[in-house]
């Protein structure tokens, strides 16, 4: 199972990133191989709709899990069209948040947060 | 001729100067500031026609569409998303280009017309006017600006309202210009954003010249930069309380007196340049 987290630095000790389309970098866990990939965030700079292009991009990677701060109106439309499941972050590192959700202490998302616009 | 005013930073008195030279020479105005466009306050035209505008929305036929991923990778403003089950469209993120829909080889998609706004058109006195209203809660705004642009014939007299910043409103409304007029104010924060607009219409290649509005002791801050740059400076209209009276009575400022000897002056300044 792949997880995908936002993340600060693409290193395997970073702090979670608390924003989903916007994030620095998105991490992938791999739960078999117990191994992180990082990957740059293509949907970051826009001016508009990072939200659906960030949701795009966990799509193509295949990840089954999505870990972030919160998920805008229109990513969590899509994410709602798709089998994968959304949890909002708990703790600081990545590392704890994998943790935590394979423990079962993380939220779903359900709602949607404000969107960011940018900010 | 087209005349353009705008200005980077809002609020500085792009359409107070633009609607007084407008009227002073009885030239047709469009007001392309389609946020907020506030000219009709002075001018006060006579509106005979009113033109829904839009843009074109992709629509997905379901049936047809085999989720080849074609239109959403062609797609650059991110409107349109694969979930792997159905293609999602996001019509707000859409610039209604027709990329996805020329890039369909499965004839999936067809393209609605969606109203972002409308454009007014009219007289003042004898001119034309012209101005495009966006809807509240849009935030496309160049579809609107590119119906009002349509209107305009390159052979009359027109001066061209700009809305203020310097994005894609701004390089839309700047296309086919002859002459931009840059009204500044003698702020930091007018200095800045002024430096944008001077970055953009030199990148469009499009003469142009400064009015300071609000002159004061403070002009310095404009004029040291318009120095070092070599910038033209066309004239200044004085910081005043009258002016600001009859701004707020939604009157011209040419109805003062001493305001219609500057701006006949600064008229004649512009229109000199325009003609070189």
């Amino acid at each position: 199972m792949k997880i995908l987290l936002g993340s600060k630095t693409n290193t395997v000790g970073s702090e979670v990133d608390n924003r989903f389309g916007r994030a620095e970098y998105y991490a992938i866990y791999d739960t078999e191989t117990k191994e992180y990939t990082f990957t740059d965030n293509s949907a970051k700079d826009g001016a508009h709709g990072a939200g659906p292009k960030a949701a795009q991009i966990a799509i193509d990677l295949g990840v089954d899990v999505i870990i972030t701060g919160n998920l805008g109106p229109r990513a969590l439309a899509v994410v709602e069209n798709t089998d994968i499941k959304s949890f909002r972050i708990n703790g600081e590192t990545l590392q704890e948040n994998v943790d935590n959700y394979l423990n079962d202490k993380l939220e779903p998302i359900n709602a949607a947060g404000p969107s960011h616009a940018g900010n | 001729m087209n005349i353009v005013f705008l200005s980077g930073k809002g609020g500085t008195g792009k359409t107070t100067v633009s609607t007084n030279i407008a009227y002073l020479n009885g030239f047709n105005y469009y007001d392309c500031d389609v946020e907020e466009p506030n000219g009709h306050i002075f001018l006060k035209p006579v509106i005979n026609e009113i033109i829904d505008s839009g843009v074109l929305n992709p629509v997905i036929n379901e049936d047809k569409c085999t989720l080849c991923n074609a239109c959403v990778r062609n797609c650059q403003f991110g409107a349109l998303v694969n979930t792997g089950k159905k293609i999602m469209v996001f019509n707000e993120l859409c610039h209604g280009c027709g990329t996805c829909s020329l890039s369909c080889k499965y004839d999936a998609i067809t393209e609605v017309k969606r109203t972002l706004g409308k454009v007014e058109v009219g007289t003042y006195e004898k001119a034309k006017f012209v101005r495009g209203i966006l809807n509240v809660k849009e935030p496309l705004a160049v579809p609107v600006i590119k119906d009002v642009k349509k209107l305009i014939n390159n052979e009359e007299n027109n001066i061209i309202d700009s809305p203020p910043g310097t994005s894609c409103t701004v390089v839309e409304t700047l296309e086919d210009m002859d002459f931009a007029v840059l009204v500044t104010e003698p702020t930091r924060f007018g200095l800045s954003d002024l430096k944008m607009a001077v970055y953009v219409v030199r990148e469009m290649k499009i003469p142009f010249g400064i009015v300071i509005n609000r002159s004061s002791k403070d002009d310095h801050i404009i004029t040291d930069y318009l120095e070092s740059e070599n910038i033209d400076l066309i004239g200044k209209i004085p910081y005043s309380m009258r002016a600001a009276r009859l701004y707020s009575e939604g009157k011209m400022m040419i109805e003062d007196e001493e305001f219609y000897e500057r701006f006949k002056k600064l008229s004649e300044d512009i229109i000199k340049r325009v003609d070189k």
